[in-house]
């Protein structure tokens, strides 16, 4: 049975006009690579910053990094299971690293970042609602990070990739319910016609015409939705 | 406005059945809104904590909705009276809706 359903096609546009006030894919992923680059700016001798995503299942996702060894370096934590970015998404505690080649925290990563050149590096989680996200880390290939002043810096980027991340999740849950809702209209249009048809038929008002179908339902022991939509194919000339 | 007696017996019997069902207000006030339910989700988890009444049909309409849910799960779990039940009656079957003699309070909210 096909039906033109203008209230869900109406509906749907609106849904869709507001998910376009949402950011797009591009824009967050471009907003994400900024705070990295801002990040590697603003902190003295910082050569490189990425974002990763950890989701519940531990499944991880450099989604940003403003260079190839941040790249590499982020891969490996993911391969060896460990790292400061790992411990900071776990801990929901910011971690620094002053001497990566000293460092005994991680006997298998820190050696292998430190080959790649990196000599200290800071990791803030990602952190919404008690939930961790993922991690901001910046590296330095130079000097060494110390301080409270680097730790702050890396902590406000984290807040701001947190809020694209928080932005992003929305959006997909903007989607998701636009889909459902547009099944929904179309049931619900469905079943006030129907409503429409038996009210015409018995003479009745609304609410005794849906309490008919609740009845309807009922006895046959199938969906309202699935009841209406019978009671239409059956009183459609073109379907009998 | 109070919760009348045979309103709170039916929202208490309804949050029995919601407890097997598997479902979050969120979904199941969508279910509803899809059957032609007038009320926010607002007044729906409301009703369900028994902090606001909902009119006759508004009531039937969401039960409708928990009770196409739990059939869904092919739940055994006692399903959501409708207002114009008696107390003792099978909650499936009967036409038990003559209109003609429908108690008063039940037919005015609309």
């Amino acid at each position: 049975m096909s039906v033109e359903l203008p209230l869900a096609d109406e509906i749907t546009a609106v849904f869709a006009r507001a998910t376009r006030l949402l950011l797009t894919e591009e824009t967050v992923g471009h907003a994400l690579r900024l705070i990295t680059d801002a990040a590697t700016a603003a902190i003295p001798g910082a050569i490189g910053a990425g974002v990763s995503l950890i989701n519940g299942s531990g499944l991880r996702q450099t989604t940003a990094a403003s260079d190839a060894v941040v790249a590499e370096a982020d891969a490996l934590q993911y391969e060896l299971g460990e790292g400061p970015c790992i411990t900071a998404w776990a801990s929901g505690e910011t971690v620094l690293v002053e001497e990566m080649a000293s460092d005994r925290r991680w006997s298998r990563w820190a050696p292998a970042a430190a080959a790649l050149g990196i000599s200290s590096s800071v990791s803030c989680p990602l952190l919404s609602g008690g939930l961790a996200l993922g991690a901001v880390k910046v590296y330095s290939d130079g000097g060494h990070f110390a301080g409270n002043g680097t730790i702050r810096l890396a902590e406000l980027f984290a807040e701001q990739a947190t809020l694209f991340v928080i932005h992003t999740h929305a959006r997909e849950a903007a989607r998701t319910l636009s889909d459902r809702l547009q099944e929904s209209l179309a049931q619900r249009d469905t079943i006030s016609m129907a409503k429409g048809l038996l009210m015409a038929r018995n003479g009745t008002n609304d609410e005794v015409a849906l309490r008919d179908l609740m009845m309807l339902s009922r006895q046959a022991g199938k969906p309202l939705a699935l009841v209406a939509a019978e009671l239409l194919a059956a009183a459609s000339p073109f379907e009998n | 406005m109070a919760l009348g007696d045979e309103e709170s017996e039916q929202r208490r019997r309804f949050a029995d059945s919601l407890r097997h069902a598997d479902v979050s207000i969120e979904e199941l006030w969508l279910r509803y809104f899809t059957l032609g339910g007038h009320a926010g989700q607002f007044e729906i988890e409301a009703y369900i904590h028994g902090a606001m009444a909902l009119p006759a049909l508004q009531r039937d309409i969401l039960a409708h909705a928990l009770n196409e849910r739990l059939n869904e799960l092919h739940s055994g779990a006692p399903r959501a009276p409708y207002s114009l039940d008696g107390p003792d009656e099978e909650p499936v079957d009967g036409p038990d809706k003559e209109s003609g003699d429908r108690p008063d309070k039940e037919s005015r909210d609309d």
